[in-house]
Formats: C-alpha cells, structure tokens, sequence
C-alpha cells in the first residue's frame, strides 16, 4: 500500500481520532505527513542514520500503541517528538556513550572571549549558501559529545526551557546551563573556523 | 569572567531570569563591555542555529519506511495476544465462568453417588445417615448420624436429607432432595 501522505483536507487531530478508533490507514496518513521531522530529530540527537531509522520507526510503533493517552494537551507532532527524544535518550544511555568532554581553562587567556564564543555571521538571502550553513552546523554538531548535543538540539531546536530539559535529562539545571553554555562556545569556535577557512579560500 | 557569571547571563539570554536578576544583568551589561559582548554573541548564535537547524532527508523510502512501521505494529499485537492468552488474570468473563463449574460439578457427582447407595458406608472410615422427617407426620429432628455425629436436619414437609463425615478426609456432605428422589 502507498502511503497517502497529500491529504491536506484532513488535520492531524482527525487523522488521530480514526486513528485512535483503530483506522491503520489515518495513521498511515500521520507517518506520511511527518516521517520526515521525526527521523531529523532522532538523528540530532543520535547522529547515526541507521540508528535514527530504527529509533524513528519505535516511536511511531509506541505512539500507535499509546494513542489512548494522547489527550491533545499539545499538537500531535510534539507528543510524538517527546516520545522519539525519550527513545534516543534511553538508547543512548543503554549503549553508555554520553561522553562529557572537559571544559578548557581560560582563565589566563587574553583572547578568551573571542574563542570561546566568536561571532557568527551569514548572508541568509542566499539559497545555496543556506544549504552550506546547514550541513556545517550538521558536522559542528557531530563533533559535539552526545550530552552536550542532546541540550543544544533540547534548547535550541525544541525551544525547551531549562527546566524541562532537565527533567527529560535526570540532571540538574545547573549542569543543564554548564553543558548548553559549553555545547554554544564549541559551537561558535567550528563554525568560526570554517568562516576563516571560506575567507582565507575566497581571498 | 567566572562560570557562574557566564551562566547567569546565558540565562538572562535565555529569559530564564526573574525579574529581579533579570535586572542585575541589565545593569552589568550596560557598564561592562565583556558581559555585553558576551550577551551579544550568545544572542547571536543562538538566533542563527535556530534559523539553520539541519535538514536530514530520511534515507528510506515512504513504503519501506511505513512497512517498518505496520509490521512492529503487528509483532506488538501478536506479543499481547500471546501475553493475554498465558496470563490467567487476563482471562475473560467467559473463561473465568468455567473456573467453578467443574468443582461444582465434581460436588455434585459425588451427592448423586451417595444419593444412589444412601446405606452404603463412603468408604472405610465413612459414615452415612439417612432420615425422612417429612413422610412422617412427626417433627423430629431427621438425621440421626449412625456413629456419633451430631447434624441437624431441616424440618420442611416432603424433604430428605442425607449426611455424609469422612473422618479420614475430615469432610461433611449434606445433601438435600425431595422425598421422591430418594
């Protein structure tokens, strides 16, 4: 069967109310519509495109086993965000590859500031170039240890607030500040890099 | 700049500030050009990672992806189908009916059985009385147990009670019929 993803007419919370009276084919019709956002954000979060897939594929199978308790508090695709985040989250905690890299001492460095957080610039009215940005903030992120992404993607992409974030994360908020001010500096200092690098080819 | 500082003003950044804290960055900001510049670039990065969050095309296609999908769905359902059929718990109303039948009938042959041989003894340590308190016009206690065994009978017109101890099994059946029956 295809997947009948261009049905514009029927909103998500009607495609989950027959969904949630057992019509497989409205689910269908959900997957379709948001297979996409899902599978990004299992793959912020664990860098790793089969793994992403897998992880993906578990949240919508949970999401259509638990329908019942989605009560429409948020927009379906939030709550089935939320599931996918916890997925990866459990995934990676069961694989143990939260690697916390140190942070490194600036203290007695003059140039502190400008490394750890260099300004960032781009000319957003070019297409192409937009595209380019994106796959470097993608590589800048793979470079991130998996904890201090996971807040960055939280923070930055989910618009998550301190709390909440560290009630996803079983962590304090004051670590929740310490990782996503970290994950920032290191953030800037790649990509200020490769603006270097663009500069140094251009001239 | 200590940590605890470049947090509090990422925060303030953030909206995570009270107002009053809010307030106490506001006024740092304003006369320290490092805080400032700080604030300034954390704005900055964050408006920009936001504008450009990665795209990451999904590298299976829509029929093979969903086929994932339907056919956990369906290893699900059959693992609950398999759960719900080894659980007793979950048995339905219709299975958990059967449950005292059998102990009910299994009572039940064993009445018709003394019903059948009522001067019988049950057995080697068995004792077995019969009455009719109804064929009679007297009201007398019916059953008189044949070893010592004091057990009462009902006192209804056309009533037969058979009484059955098994003192080795430490059991009393008392079995009750019309008077035709026996």
């Amino acid at each position: 069967m295809s997947v009948p993803e261009h049905q514009p007419e029927i909103p998500d919370d009607a495609l989950v109310t027959l969904a949630k009276a057992g019509d497989m084919v409205a689910f269908e019709t959900l997957v379709g519509r948001h297979r996409e956002k899902i599978y990004a954000r299992a793959y912020s979060i664990v860098h790793n495109e089969q793994e992403a897939v897998d992880l993906s594929q578990e949240a919508w199978i949970k999401a259509w086993r638990r329908l019942a308790q989605f009560e429409g508090d948020s927009s379906f695709t939030t709550w089935l965000t939320r599931i996918t985040i916890n997925l990866c989250l459990d995934h990676l905690r069961r694989n143990q590859r939260h690697r916390v890299e140190p942070l490194p001492d600036s203290k007695d460095d003059p140039e502190a500031l400008d490394r750890i957080l260099p300004p960032v610039w781009v000319n957003p009215t070019e297409r192409m170039e937009r595209e380019e940005v994106r796959k470097r903030i993608d590589e800048a992120m793979a470079r991130l240890s998996e904890a201090h992404r996971t807040v960055l993607v939280l923070h930055e992409f989910e618009r998550m607030e301190y709390k909440h974030i560290a009630e996803t994360l079983g962590i304090s908020i004051g670590t929740v500040m310490s990782r996503l001010f970290y994950a920032r500096r290191r953030m800037a200092t790649l990509l200020a890099g490769w603006k270097r690098e663009s500069e140094e080819e251009e001239s | 700049m200590n940590p605890d500082l470049e947090h509090r003003l990422q925060a303030w950044v953030d909206g995570e500030l009270d107002a009053s804290s809010a307030q106490e960055m506001e006024s740092l900001v304003a006369r320290d050009p490092e805080a400032r510049a700080l604030g300034d670039n954390l704005r900055l990065l964050r408006g920009f990672l936001q504008e450009h969050e990665p795209v990451r095309a999904l590298p299976e296609t829509q029929d093979f992806y969903w086929s994932g999908i339907r056919r956990g769905i369906e290893a699900e359902e059959r693992a609950d189908r398999g759960r719900e059929s080894s659980d007793p718990s979950r048995e339905t109303g219709g299975r958990a009916w059967w449950s005292w039948v059998w102990p009910a009938a299994a009572a039940a042959l064993v009445l018709v059985v003394i019903s059948l041989f009522p001067g019988r003894e049950g057995g080697t340590a068995g004792d077995l009385a019969t009455s009719s308190g109804a064929s009679s016009s007297a009201k007398a206690p019916a059953v008189v147990p044949v070893v010592g065994h004091e057990i009462e009978a009902p006192e209804a017109d056309g009533m037969e009670t058979v009484t059955f101890y098994s003192s080795q099994e430490s059991m009393t059946v008392v079995w009750l019929a019309h008077a035709d029956v026996l």
